[in-house]
């Protein structure tokens, strides 16, 4: 295996000694560009209270490309589908390798305090959101108590 | 007094000269004045504060300019460093590989504006020509892009006139189905009234 840049090594180190409040981030032993990631639902969300347990991978060719984000906890929320795949511009068109694993993260701990029904992944539960916010934010909140609970 | 030298260390020092956010200060800077004329603690401390300094790395692989780029070994000639007309600086392999990809679309990692190189600077001069290059290379691509984006609309807006000329047509159809069959019922009553169809 090619030796780790050493980018993601500082950058792994100051999530470890200088972490993001609500979030963690853990290389994995045998991969360390494999992240096993955890997020707080943010206070005043219909996630709040929850844990949310996501994977992160950075690409060989990172940070030209941008990392791969996927949430493993199932969640209700009009820009992420069934398989935990997020819709989030800087994950895709406006990625810049200026970013970091940070940045991304608290990129989508905001995703999760503001749903943007308006450029949906999951569409189903987009329209249930414009249709219906409040027995949306309901659902979303009865999954987070049914799946994200914290151990 | 006799003085007999034991050892001597050579010493040498050396730092991009390029703008950053702390130029100004340091131009400022009394200790800044002094290199490299008296070379002294305060300058070393100095120099080590300069390479430590947070606008002083590279802002896509974050070593310092100074330093080497993730696929060099040798500072210096062999991993250059370039200034950006925005001010933003970066090693020359670093910028050039992001600048490469589609994704980039010709943008600085930094601020988003087009990443052209910065005129009249030395150490730019020698990759003028391949910037150049690049540059024209991202604005076809964006261009082709804008393009494609604007047929890929044309065709969804086409889809949806074909769309509202097909309602049209139905309605039209119904309207039509309708007033036939008003007309029967009352030409009963009224044979003499003639009806035209409103589709021809
Ligand atoms: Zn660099
Ligand atoms: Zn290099
Ligand atoms: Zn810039």
């Amino acid at each position: 295996m090619a030796s780790l840049p050493k980018r993601i090594i500082k950058e792994t180190e100051r999530l470890v000694t200088d972490p993001v409040p609500g979030i963690t981030a853990e290389p994995h032993d045998d991969n360390l560009r494999y992240f096993k990631v955890t997020i707080e639902g943010p206070a005043g969300s219909p996630y709040e209270n929850g844990l949310f347990h996501l994977e992160l991978y950075l690409p060989d060719d990172y940070p030209m490309e941008a990392p791969k984000v996927r949430f493993l906890t199932k969640i209700y929320h009009p820009n992420i589908d069934r398989l935990g795949r997020i819709c989030l511009d800087i994950l895709k068109t406006n990625w810049s390798p200026a970013l970091q694993i940070r940045t991304v993260l608290l990129s989508v701990q905001a995703l999760l305090a503001s749903p943007n029904p308006n450029d949906p992944l999951a569409n189903d539960v987009a329209e249930d959101w414009i249709k219906n916010e409040t027995g949306a934010k309901a659902k979303a909140k009865e999954w987070t108590s049914l799946y994200a609970k914290k151990e | 007094m006799k003085v007999r030298v034991k050892e001597v260390y050579p010493i040498f020092a050396w730092s991009w000269d390029t703008y950053t956010e702390s130029t100004d200060l340091h131009n400022n800077d009394p200790l800044h004045n002094k290199y490299p004329n008296k070379i002294n603690n305060e300058t070393y401390t100095f120099l080590k504060n300069y390479r430590n300094d947070i606008d002083d790395v590279c802002g896509i692989c974050r070593v310092s300019y100074n330093g080497v780029c993730p696929n060099c070994k040798m500072p210096g000639k062999s991993c250059p460093l370039v200034v950006g007309t925005c001010n933003h600086n970066f090693h020359y392999h670093c910028i050039y590989r992001w600048l490469d990809t589609v994704n980039s679309k010709g943008l600085c990692p930094m601020c988003r504006q087009e990443f052209t190189l910065k005129p009249d600077v030395v150490i730019n001069a020698k990759h003028t020509q391949k910037f150049m290059e690049l540059i024209s290379k991202n604005r076809e691509r964006r261009l082709m892009m804008e393009r494609e984006e604007r047929e890929l609309n044309d065709d969804l807006n086409m889809d949806e006139e074909d769309e509202v000329t097909r309602d049209a047509i139905d309605n039209a159809a119904g309207a039509t189905e309708a007033w036939t069959q008003v007309p029967q019922d009352i030409s009963d009553e009224e044979e003499d009234m003639t009806y035209d169809d409103p589709i021809e």
